[in-house]
């Protein structure tokens, strides 16, 4: 090769013959983005952090994604089937019905928060655990950076950069049951442009049929079948610019409904789900940067079906639903003084949510979104850190408002931090809560009943929290305790209204909850040894409306402190007892709590044991990979009714 | 000379001016068509000579396919050879070239076989632009190691020189094949603040820009590069020639040289670009300033 040609086109040779790649320079210490978009280390972050890193996703024994949220601080998951599909529950700080609208979820900076019924819909999302690099969940308010409904907190899920998947990757689960789950995906590329592309089809049969101790029978179809293909394409454009095409899409059946339910008849719900991302990030200098992301996303429900006749007319019930939004984001990155750090930026998004009953007639609700937002990291002196920040977010709905934050941390000893930090945060009201409007009509269009409405003053939901924290960062370990304190105001829910002839609910703001505690996050590892720990303390007070009653009967309130567990706690140890060869088990148990769709849990107690072995066939890496679910027995998270049982899954996958 | 004399001789003149303008100039391109950046320079340098010169006839000939006409003679006609091995073919012919993304040590090592009068424009940048850049970005550091192998030997004293000029402490550390570069970082010899390299292929190729991108950013030593390519392939920083800068400079030698006849001495680029791998510095905890900055301070360094 003639040096001429090294000279121009090196880097392309460079590039694809190493796989040098930007990602491999990420100093050592663990940076986290996601809080204020400033890469930070956690002594610098305003706000509390838990990373789940790829080793903790291996070590955890998870099948499902939603089963890695166990290792977050204050996380529970919940397992819900009803006749809007079987869904996977994840809160922060319990508090919510099947719908978990309190936390922002976003894959690879894309929301996957969807305003249609709020919250992400997890068995629907295209996205193969095996792609993951990592989960960086914010536990507190970021309204600052992400506005509106990064309420509780915010799951970033983070994918690996598909330079670092190159090749061809098979991994085939089973339980002993029906779940059966098969990931295709092959990475390729030339020069500076690299690319994977997954497919995944997975079937799972959900929860057994359930009989109470008090003998009542429960028929759960809550099978689900999914097909889901992601693709994802880097391009170097140049020595600083970087761009990123995602795009991807899942398709599948829902089952629901029971043979004697007359008004939840047995049935499939079709789900059909896309997106489209395109990132490109621009460094300027070392210190600055200018990112610009343009995303669209759709989810879409079918489920339309006839009743038997009532008894002279059938019902028609459509409670089919389509969720579309535009999303255009720019920021800016610089340091404009040494001790000063700052990023900004600018968001505009448009929300389309079409449904037939929900709306009764099938309207269609759009909602316009323009956010500006700014985030401050300013080192007064050399051990004191002070992140400050504001987001300004106007909606055609509620106005304008603002959602700032102040944090001071203070560095200690090599690797210490105290911190303490107050910060705003809003939660709209999503299209079904300021919108709803189900009534549900006979086949000749007559209305029978009027099932929801909704309030007209609605407001966005607010939270105000405070914390003080302290902790340590070392290259293999790390811990924090946090102390908080947050109080959440004019929160909205349905509230059934006794002033109807029959069950008749209305979206509405329903009253107030504070949740003080504490919460530790502990990580460490060596050569041969992982540990987590994860424990949550929280006292909760508050009341809100449970039901409308006519005078002089008044209004039912109830208090809200049964909705969040005292306790949670999760331990995974995860040992390498030979060379490829590791043991994790994985404790996590939360206290009696209850759902607003679901039952007081009782307590749930989780134990998974897994053995992975690795193993070369043909010089290419293989891993098969036991995990033993529930060795405690079973247990409900949600309602009496979905009880997981004691399990076993077997994985193989293979990298060549 | 009488009076009708001068008057004759200028008709003369008069009449023979129009047949000098119409003879037709003509350029020739030779390249290495399968060459996609050969091909982009060709195609750009096009595009500028003939906006510029739209009498100027401007035709390619790819290497090796003969495609340039055996009588092409000298004064109308002006070759340009693009890369090392169109300079070769080039010297074939007896007509004035300008040898293009060539470096200074190629086009000295093809003096010898040159029969007429042949320029260059270099495509490496001197070593004291590469000095005073790291003198303007890293001013904190004064330790510098240079890589020097049999094709960059007759610059280790220059280097040398130029460093000595500008206060840097330089160690030159003669490389002599792929082990000895493990060797530099393995035993971890460099002490020193940044690693410069120079355009040497022995020094830098295929194999060994893994190890020294890697080594050197395992040890946190900046490496100073001499191309955009090695900056993308992980050095920290280089001082190179812009594609558009070479074509443009192609364009003003080709211009004086229909005007005038004459080509001028070899010489390296005018100007130049400065190319940071921000990400690099980012991990190596080093602030660096905008590219365009940099490119400004060390112009206004080397006046």
């Amino acid at each position: 090769m003639s040096l001429t040609v090294l000279m121009l086109s090196g880097a392309v040779d460079a590039m694809d013959e190493f796989g040098l790649d930007g990602e491999d320079y990420l100093s050592e210490l663990p940076v986290v983005l996601t809080v204020t978009r400033l890469p930070q280390s956690m002594a610098e972050l305003p706000t509390a952090v838990t990373l789940i890193d790829r080793e903790m996703i291996e070590a955890s024994g998870a099948v499902e994604l939603t089963d890695l949220f166990r290792l977050v601080a204050g996380f529970q998951v919940g397992h819900y089937h009803g006749p809007d599909g079987p869904r996977t529950v994840v809160t922060y700080h319990g508090n919510t019905n099947q719908y978990s609208r309190r936390m922002q979820v976003l894959i690879d900076g894309r929301s996957v928060y969807t305003w249609g019924t709020g919250g992400a819909e997890w068995t629907d999302l295209p996205v193969a655990i095996d792609d993951i690099e990592r989960i960086e969940v914010s536990r507190g308010p970021n309204g600052v950076t992400y506005g509106s409904n990064a309420f509780l907190g915010v799951i970033n899920i983070i994918t690996y950069h598909s330079s670092a998947q190159q090749g061809s990757h098979v991994r085939l689960s089973s339980d002993n049951d029906q779940y059966r789950d098969t990931v295709l995906r092959y990475g390729g590329g030339k020069g500076d442009f690299t690319y994977r592309v997954t497919g995944r089809y997975q079937t799972d049969d959900g929860f057994d049929d359930y009989t109470s101790p008090g003998g009542s029978f429960y028929e759960l179809n809550d099978d689900t079948e999914t097909s889901s293909l992601s693709f994802r394409g880097d391009y170097r454009a140049g020595i600083n610019d970087y761009w990123t095409v995602q795009a991807g899409g899942a398709a599948g059946l829902r089952s629901v409904g029971a043979s004697y339910d007359l008004l939840d008849p047995v049935r499939d719900r079709d789900v059909v789900t896309h997106y489209q991302q395109v990132q490109w990030k621009h460094l300027l200098d070392s210190e600055s940067e200018i990112n610009v992301q343009l995303y669209h996303n759709l989810h879409k429900v079918d489920d339309q079906f006839v009743t038997v006749p009532l008894p002279i007319e059938s019902l028609d019930v459509d409670t089919s639903m389509q969720a579309e939004r535009y999303n255009l984001e720019i920021s800016h990155q610089f340091r404009p003084l040494h001790s000063l750090r700052m990023v900004w930026g600018g968001e505009v998004r448009v929300d389309e949510v079409t449904a037939a009953d929900y709306f009764d007639l099938g309207e269609t609700y759009q909602q316009n979104l323009a956010r500006a937002f700014i985030n401050i990291e300013w080192h007064p002196a050399q051990r004191w850190v002070i992140n400050l920040g504001d987001m300004l977010e106007h909606s055609d709905q509620f106005g304008t408002y603002h959602s700032p934050r102040l944090a001071i941390n203070r560095l200690v000893g090599e690797r210490g931090y105290l911190r303490v930090s107050s910060g705003r945060a809003y939660r709209n009201p999503t299209a079904i809560e300021d919108n709803a409007d189900f009534k549900v009509r006979t086949e000749s269009g007559n209305l029978v009943f009027d099932a929801y409405d909704h309030a007209d003053d609605i407001q966005p939901e607010r939270i105000d929290s405070t914390e003080f924290a302290f902790g340590a960062e070392g290259r293999n370990s790390s811990y924090e305790i946090k102390i908080f304190r947050e109080k959440i105001d004019s929160e909205i829910d349905a509230v059934r209204d006794n002033a109807w002839p029959y069950d008749h609910w209305t979206m509405m703001n329903v009253g107030h909850t504070i949740n003080e505690g504490v919460e530790l996050q502990l990580k460490a590892r060596t050569d041969n040894v992982l540990t987590s720990v994860a424990y949550s303390h929280v006292r909760t007070t508050g009341r809100r409306l449970d039901e409308l009653n006519l005078a002089p009967t008044e209004d039912k309130w109830v208090d809200v402190d049964g909705a969040v567990p005292v306790h949670t706690v999760n331990a995974l140890l995860s040992l390498r007892l030979a060379e490829r060869f590791w043991a994790s088990l994985n404790y996590y148990a939360a206290s009696t709590m209850f759902y607003y769709a679901g039952d007081l849990t009782g307590g749930v107690r989780i134990a998974d044991l897994s053995l992975t072995r690795g193993f070369k066939v043909a010089g290419h890496d293989a891993k098969l990979q036991l995990i033993l679910k529930n060795l405690l027995g079973s247990y409900y998270d949600f309602e009496d009714e979905t009880v997981s049982e004691r399990n076993a899954y077997l994985t193989l996958q293979m990298d060549f | 000379m009488t009076g009708n004399k001068y008057i004759a001789l200028s008709l003369m003149m008069l009449l023979l001016l129009p047949f000098r303008v119409v003879a037709s100039a003509s350029l020739w391109f030779i390249f290495d068509e399968r060459n996609e950046h050969h091909r982009k320079y060709v195609e750009e340098s096009e595009a500028l000579l003939r906006k510029a010169l739209p009498d100027l006839e401007v035709m390619r000939a790819g290497i090796g396919n003969g495609a340039i006409p055996s009588n092409v003679s000298g004064g109308r006609t002006l070759l340009v050879s693009v890369g090392l091995t169109a300079a070769r073919k080039a010297a074939e012919y007896n007509v004035p070239t300008v040898n293009t993304l060539i470096t200074r040590r190629s086009f000295d090592s093809l003096k010898a076989i040159y029969t007429s009068v042949h320029s260059s424009i270099y495509l490496d940048q001197p070593v004291n632009r590469q000095l005073q850049l790291v003198k303007s970005a890293l001013p904190s550091r004064n330790k510098m190691t240079v890589l020097i192998g049999r094709e960059s030997q007759p610059l280790a004293d220059e280097i040398t020189q130029h460093a000595e000029q500008l206060g840097i402490e330089l160690r030159v550390l003669n490389v002599d094949g792929e082990s000895a570069i493990d060797e530099l970082f393995g035993a971890e010899l460099l002490a020193e603040d940044t690693l410069l390299l120079l355009p040497d292929p022995e020094v830098v190729n295929r194999r060994t820009v893994k190890p020294l991108v890697m080594g050197s950013y395992r040890q946190g030593i900046p490496l100073v590069g001499y191309s955009q390519a090695l900056v993308k392939a992980g050095a920290l920083m280089a001082v190179h020639s812009s594609l558009p800068a070479l074509e443009k400079q192609l364009l003003e030698v080709t211009q004086k040289y229909f005007k005038t006849g004459v080509l001028p001495d070899s010489g390296y680029a005018d100007s130049f670009a400065v190319s940071v791998n921000y990400q690099l510095a980012r991990a190596l905890k080093i602030s660096l300033p905008s590219e365009a900055s940099l490119e400004q301070t060390l112009q206004e360094q080397l006046q």
